[in-house]
């Protein structure tokens, strides 16, 4: 006899279990559109940031122009400036080539990480960093200034 | 008719139940929204990247055309070479809409307490107590990808040398020439060795020197180079030139005659 005249509240709990649905289902949808810190959009702008970073950083130390210009710097002091100027879990491959797209270093890889990662990875960001030349004064050579522009391509991924 | 409207007062509320859920729907989508494209305006930071490599290589074409020039007297070189960074920068960041002008300074200009004529961009005022080389530049940068015009920024390049004093050192028999050597913005450099002098002249006879370097706290609170000569007698003066290229390769030279004290 009670049951019966309780309906409408029982009426009041299911309109309430509804709402909720609907409102877990919209906020659900509109998730699905989110740009969030973890979503591959976002990891791609954070390493071009990091990227950039550390080669511009690189270069208002005057370390960059010494790199790029001294063929037997690249496998070892460059590739290991890159490996601390960025995080330990982002693997890097270094493309260096001259204004006439030559690529200089096909046979000298600046790079850090397994090569297959970057063939299967979703979210590879790619980082482009000219730079001029270099003036610079050596106390066996003396001075040496050279207009020679490298263009740098930095492709990142995360490990 | 009265009776059907009482009958029929639970349809009126879940009508308004609906209006109120769709309103909190809305309202939740709205702040979502807001939430979820937050990240999006960072997307503008990769046109900031390009600005400040483009800042810090025009800073280095300015600095590799002093060099160039005070080695070679050649007054076009900072024309010749921003004319080429100009074209190259369009290859190298093509479809960003990147354009770089720039304008040489032609006049005279006082900068950081001294008084320079500028010609073509560049300035020497050598051969004195206190010696300078100078460039100045001011670039005018479009990024029309991105809606950037005019955005203006000066480079200023400099390199100057004061010859401060002579010392006697009866204990070791030694002239030591005293000077002090800034960059822009009166840094001090401090890095040089002797290697990076490369002339040091006494009454017109070039002498060989041993190098000191420290920051004189006492007198001249400033970080000095001493360049130490053998001489057995106290000499009362000394003409002496001193030629000095920092790292950027940017050379200086100056002459003073000083009393040897």
């Amino acid at each position: 006899m009670k049951i019966f005249k309780s309906k409408a509240g029982q009426m009041r709990v299911i309109e309430s279990i509804l709402a909720s649905f609907i409102l877990v289902s919209a906020i659900t949808f509109v998730s699905t559109f989110a740009v969030t810190p973890q979503s591959s959009t976002y990891e791609v702008g954070a390493l071009e940031k990091l990227g950039h970073n550390a080669l511009h950083g690189l270069d208002e130390e005057k370390l960059l122009s010494g790199f790029v210009y001294n063929q037997s710097e690249w496998s070892s002091n460059f590739t290991a400036a890159l490996r601390i100027s960025l995080p330990s879990d982002v693997y890097f491959d270094l493309r260096m080539s001259d204004l006439n797209g030559t690529l200089l270093n096909p046979n000298i890889p600046i790079r850090y990480g397994d090569p297959e990662v970057f063939n299967n990875s979703d979210s590879i960001a790619s980082v482009t960093y000219c730079i001029a030349g270099y003036s610079r004064f050596d106390s066996t050579k003396g001075s040496e200034v050279k207009y020679e522009p490298r263009t740098l391509i930095l492709l990142l991924v995360r490990e | 008719m009265l009776l059907r409207l009482k009958k029929d007062r639970k349809g009126q509320f879940i009508i308004i139940a609906t209006l109120l859920i769709a309103i909190m729907i809305i309202s939740v989508a709205s702040i979502m929204y807001g939430a979820v494209t937050y990240f999006r305006h960072e997307r503008w930071e990769e046109y900031l990247s390009v600005i400040d490599a483009v800042k810090t290589n025009s800073r280095r074409i300015v600095e590799m055309s002093l060099a160039n020039y005070t080695l070679t007297e050649d007054q076009a070189i900072l024309k010749s070479n921003l004319e080429k960074w100009q074209r190259d920068l369009l290859e190298t960041y093509s479809g960003l809409g990147i354009g770089l002008g720039s304008s040489l300074n032609n006049e005279t200009q006082e900068i950081y307490g001294v008084t320079l004529q500028y010609n073509m961009g560049l300035a020497k005022d050598w051969n004195k107590q206190v010696s300078f080389s100078a460039a100045n530049v001011t670039f005018d940068l479009n990024l029309t990808s991105v809606g950037l015009y005019g955005y203006k920024f000066i480079t200023p390049v400099f390199l100057k040398m004061e010859i401060i004093d002579a010392l006697y050192f009866e204990s070791s028999n030694e002239v030591g020439v005293r000077l002090i050597i800034q960059r822009e913005e009166m840094i001090p450099i401090n890095d040089l060795q002797a290697a990076n002098f490369v002339k040091l002249q006494v009454d017109g006879e070039n002498k060989t020197f041993t190098f000191r370097h420290y920051f004189d706290i006492d007198t001249l609170n400033a970080f000095v180079y001493e360049l130490r000569y053998s001489s057995q007698t106290q000499p009362s003066s000394i003409t002496t030139a001193v030629s000095a290229v920092d790292s950027r390769g940017i050379k200086v030279e100056g002459n003073a005659t000083l009393n040897v004290t």
